[in-house]
């Protein structure tokens, strides 16, 4: 059993500690926070032992007890807990982005290399139950050559105090570090490569990035931060030489009818994707190889936010380096 | 003031499609009094025109300058090959007839510019044919415009139609692209269509673009060196931002025509709209591969269309979309494929010159 320590028990955490709870792997040794209330609230539902404070003093007190670690702290945080997971030998699973700059997320990968620890970033939405499925009707062939992907995802502006840090992008990285960042790497994942060219505008709450790769093939994602509430939204189409897939909310919602407009509301996958993400890191643990995706992929998904926001800053595309290497 | 006349239509040429043509033959209003074309069209063009006018019971006219003499028409419909669109609708004009055109406006800015001093100089109408009359375009912009998610902040349109167009790419046949087969790029043609939503429904110009086009499927796409698939980065007016996916993506890529949405975001909410909905879904033994499943319900969009130019000819108002508003799309695309060409971020030509 690999026992796990969770930093961060705010945002995002319970679906997390759930993912490990049902997880035969994995168990939650220590939910962790600087607020006693979050790290409480988590060891309830999981039996793992809160911690308040520091996890470099965790880890050097308690290093025994833990196999690897979970961070879902705010983003300008994570390099300082990735560092302390490398450097007290643990595996590291980290919420996206490894970091806030590609430069720093390079040494993280650096320090994991040279320490031999498994690092790997949650971009999520590759566990997606329908992403996966569109990656295994290309993997099957029945698309053809990928030509274009085209991604809208809408979501609620951050209100809650938690993850107030979201709306800080000092903090954050902005919306093309923080959040487009999904839709960067699930690009680079179905399209199996680097873009040579980014091209990027935005509008309050509102990003769009526009990709080219080198075998003339094409991606366009919108990203919007600025729903009043609720539910976000999701579309996703990959249209290839032979066929097309659409993993799409707006095929896949339910109808509620209570007086007045209908409502409309997605079936939950994002549990089920974060389940499988658990599952990849523990079996990755065991097997003693490279879990997926790991720092490359993570450092390529951030140097084109990199470019995106030159993009947006400049007005003007944004050449990428041809060699896939340059991305390392 | 309205009035009861019933307006006389000629078609000029039916090299594109006779669609255009027959929406105004059922209409009380209109009167379609005959086809006419060049005599120097080609022969397949001639076979066409025929066609139509005998489907019509209405003569047929090799020459348009006779045929407008003969046949007194107030309306011409151009359906020709988009080179010569210009041709035709300024011949039209400068004789004092109202225009209804067939897309693309024009191949080039240029011919869209003299076709708008043409229209404007005779001061007559011009509608581009447009798809701004399906209901569900209609219904988001009344909540657009009735402020129901704010002010639009930007604006993403997918546009895909499942068609095939000859062999594939990847493909080892060969095959004789036919004569009547235009080679004009997908974003050429059909990029009218949600260009119009854009300045349907948000009333809102489009200032710069960025584009990838490629021909991803189609030998003979390849072959003409134009694209059957594009992405298009779209900056607007007051700050807004949008995007376009078009292209034709064959035929086994949807169920129905393509999905043709569009999404709309505002400071106070965001909508995503489905063009072909309402639709039914049919599934059953006997249909081919290449039938339909999903029909639309809705088979008054062409007569809204009509209605609402019978309307601006009544009335002397714009028609859904005018000479200059279509000359702006014809902008937009001009610009988008010189980005693709270029690599390059490219302003829209928004000066309209004279002629």
């Amino acid at each position: 059993m690999i026992r796990l320590a969770l930093i961060g028990c705010g945002r995002n955490a319970s679906v997390l500690a759930d993912a490990i709870d049902a997880s035969e792997n994995c168990e939650l040794a220590f939910a962790i926070d600087i607020h006693k209330q979050a790290a409480l609230n988590i060891a309830t539902t999981t039996h793992a032992e809160p911690y308040v404070g520091d996890l470099a003093q965790l880890l050097q007190q308690r290093s025994q007890d833990i196999d690897a670690v979970v961070v879902n702290t705010p983003n300008d945080q994570h390099a300082q807990h990735a560092s302390a997971a490398i450097s007290a030998g643990k595996h590291l699973l980290i919420e996206k982005p490894l970091a806030l700059t590609s430069e720093t997320a390079g040494r993280l990968h650096d320090q994991a290399r040279s320490s031999n620890t498994l690092l790997m970033v949650a971009h999520t939405f590759r566990f997606m139950p329908a992403i996966r499925q569109v990656r295994r009707a290309l993997d099957a062939g029945e698309l053809g050559r990928p030509g274009m992907l085209r991604i809208h995802r809408w979501l609620p502006l951050s209100t809650d105090s938690s993850s107030g840090w979201e709306n800080d992008t000092k903090r954050s990285g902005g919306l093309a570090i923080h959040e487009s960042i999904h839709e960067i790497d699930q690009a680079l994942w179905l399209f199996d490569g680097h873009p040579n060219q980014v091209h990027a505008v935005a509008a309050p709450n509102h990003i769009q990035i526009h990709l080219g790769f080198p075998s003339g093939a094409m991606a366009i994602f919108n990203v919007m931060a600025g729903l009043p509430s609720g539910e976000g939204y999701y579309a996703l189409t990959l249209i290839g030489s032979l066929g097309s897939a659409y993993a799409d909310d707006h095929h896949n919602m339910q109808l509620v009818y209570r007086g007045g407009r209908p409502e409309a509301f997605a079936t939950y996958q994002h549990a089920l994707g974060v389940n499988a993400q658990i599952e990849e890191f523990s079996a990755a643990i065991t097997q003693q190889r490279q879990p997926n995706p790991g720092a490359p992929d993570a450092i390529a998904a951030i140097k084109i936010a990199e470019a995106t926001n030159r993009s947006v800053l400049t007005g003007e595309s944004v050449r990428m380096p041809a060699d896939d290497h340059a991305y390392e | 003031m309205p009035t009861n006349k019933i307006y006389r239509v000629l078609a000029l040429s039916a090299a594109k499609h006779e669609y255009v043509a027959t929406a105004f033959t059922n209409h009380p209003r209109f009167e379609v009094v005959g086809v006419a074309d060049d005599t120097s069209a080609e022969s397949w063009i001639h076979q066409r025109n025929e066609a139509l006018a005998r489907d019509l019971s209405v003569p047929y006219e090799r020459d348009v300058g006779k045929a407008i003499q003969r046949l007194a028409p107030d309306v011409a419909v151009v359906s020709s090959e988009a080179a010569r669109h210009a041709s035709l609708s300024i011949r039209a004009a400068e004789a004092g007839l109202h225009v209804v055109q067939d897309k693309p406006m024009a191949p080039t800015v240029d011919d869209c510019d003299a076709i708008v001093h043409a229209v404007e100089g005779a001061n007559v109408h011009f509608l581009l044919w447009n798809r701004n009359t399906h209901p569900s375009i209609i219904d988001a912009r009344n909540m657009v415009r009735a402020g129901e998610i704010g002010t639009p902040q930007s604006v993403h349109i997918d546009f895909f139609f499942s068609k095939d167009a000859g062999i594939l790419i990847d493909s080892e046949e060969e095959e004789e692209i036919p004569a009547s087969w235009l080679g004009e790029g997908e974003l050429t043609v059909e990029g009218i269509y949600p260009l119009a939503y854009i300045r349907y429904i948000l009333r809102l110009d489009v200032e710069r673009v960025f584009a990838r086009t490629s021909a991803h499927f189609f030998k003979r796409h390849a072959a003409r060196g134009v694209e059957d698939i594009g992405t298009v980065t779209l900056e607007l007016e007051n700050g807004a931002i949008g995007s376009l996916c078009i292209g034709r993506i064959g035929r086994p890529s949807h169920p129905n025509l393509g999905e043709i949405r569009i999404h709309i975001t505002g400071t106070n909410g965001a909508m995503v709209v489905a063009e072909p909905k309402p639709e039914i879904a049919v599934h059953a033994r006997g249909l081919k591969a290449t039938d339909f499943r999903n029909r639309r319900t809705d088979e008054t969009t062409d007569r809204k269309q009509v209605d609402h130019f019978v309307s601006a000819l009544d009335e002397g108002l714009d028609t859904l979309l005018t000479a200059r508003e279509g000359r702006h799309i014809a902008a937009i695309v001009a610009a988008a494929k010189t980005s693709a060409q270029s690599g390059l971020a490219t302003e829209v030509s928004r000066k309209t010159h004279d002629h």
